[in-house]
């Protein structure tokens, strides 16, 4: 299949993607068993770009890409999105506020992501106070990195 | 939240090998010039599609002169660039497209003259409309990588198909001028 290159970056995927949210989220419900073995026939035809997000779900498309596509870890590249806080009903939530998420999600999604994709235009403090995302975002973080690196 | 905060996050995260590439989604042309500068951008995931070519005026410069790849995610207009949608197709209330504007009655029946278009040019090609939108998106630069969602085989193979049909400069000159003249009718949201 051919290849193509996402800017000056090197990073190489096939010239089509495959977006993966509706094997999970925003249609009728799909038995995931199936959607992995759809997965691996997408790989098997040479996809090599697949993309998701933490919201599509939420978690559960992510959890789904991540198991599906382990076993073609470092052949493969996985586009996320992340930056919300989890509301409890809600779920992740523009208006909760930002989230620590790629330290979660390089365990859900097996392989580590190789692209992450934000949405900073929405993003917003819950409590309005202008706390960066760095700071926001290393406490969780380090947590994370006492864990095994994956 | 300035988004040079957000930018220098993920470089940390780069680091510490959490992340192997920094994306944006649906940003526009300055704010992706300010989190370059912090942290080179890979690529920008944004709607693009014969029917909603917004990103045209600025971003496809802007992208092109910093060197970020494009991920148009949509690019089958949620399936209607098929020509497999028409009014009497009914949507599940799970399924998103359910409360789209452009997947009214109203917005289907008027925007057939898209598919139309797609259905004339595959004809000339042999190729199905969704062929064509793909091929279309995968003409317009070397760096774009579109991502069509599916969920069935059939679908997945036609897609793959897109790659092998090659549009002209003139066939691409009669899809902008073709589209030029037609209204699409329903917000994308």
């Amino acid at each position: 299949m051919e290849k193509r290159k996402l800017g000056k970056s090197g990073l190489e995927v096939s010239a089509l993607g495959l977006g993966c949210m509706r094997m999970s989220f925003g249609d009728t419900p799909t038995d995931k068993q199936e959607m992995i073995t759809f997965l691996h026939k997408a790989v098997e035809r040479g996809i090599t770009f697949f993309d998701t997000a933490e919201v599509y779900g939420p978690f559960t498309n992510e959890e789904l890409v991540g198991e599906a596509l382990e076993p073609f870890r470092g052949k493969v590249v996985i586009a996320t999105k992340f930056g919300w806080k989890h509301d409890p009903v809600k779920g992740p939530h523009p208006r909760v506020g930002l989230d620590s998420r790629p330290s979660r999600s390089s365990g859900w999604l097996r392989p580590p992501s190789d692209v992450c994709v934000l949405r900073p235009l929405t993003f917003s403090t819950s409590t309005g106070q202008t706390q960066t995302c760095r700071s926001k975002m290393w406490p969780a973080l380090s947590r994370t990195l006492s864990m095994p690196a994956r | 939240m300035p988004v040079e905060d957000v930018a220098g996050a993920v470089k940390d995260l780069i680091h510490a090998g959490k992340v192997k590439h920094f994306g944006l989604s649906e940003s526009p042309a300055d704010l992706i010039r300010r989190a370059h500068a912090v942290q080179p951008v890979t690529a920008l995931q944004s709607e693009y599609s014969i029917w909603w070519r917004n990103v045209e005026e600025a971003i496809l410069p802007t992208l092109e002169e910093l060197g970020i790849g494009l991920v148009p995610y949509s690019p089958l207009g949620r399936g209607y660039l098929t020509g497999k949608v028409d009014e009497k197709t009914t949507f599940d209330s799970t399924d998103i497209r359910s409360h789209n504007p452009r997947f009214t009655q109203e917005a289907i029946q008027a925007n057939r003259v898209v598919i139309d278009l797609l259905e004339k040019i595959g004809t000339e090609k042999g190729a199905t409309p969704a062929q064509i939108a793909l091929a279309w998106l995968l003409a317009q630069k070397p760096w774009i990588v579109p991502i069509p969602g599916s969920r069935k085989l059939e679908r997945l193979d036609e897609n793959i198909g897109s790659m092998v049909i090659k549009l002209t400069s003139d066939d691409l000159k009669e899809i902008d001028n073709a589209m030029a003249q037609i209204k699409v009718v329903g917000d994308r949201y």
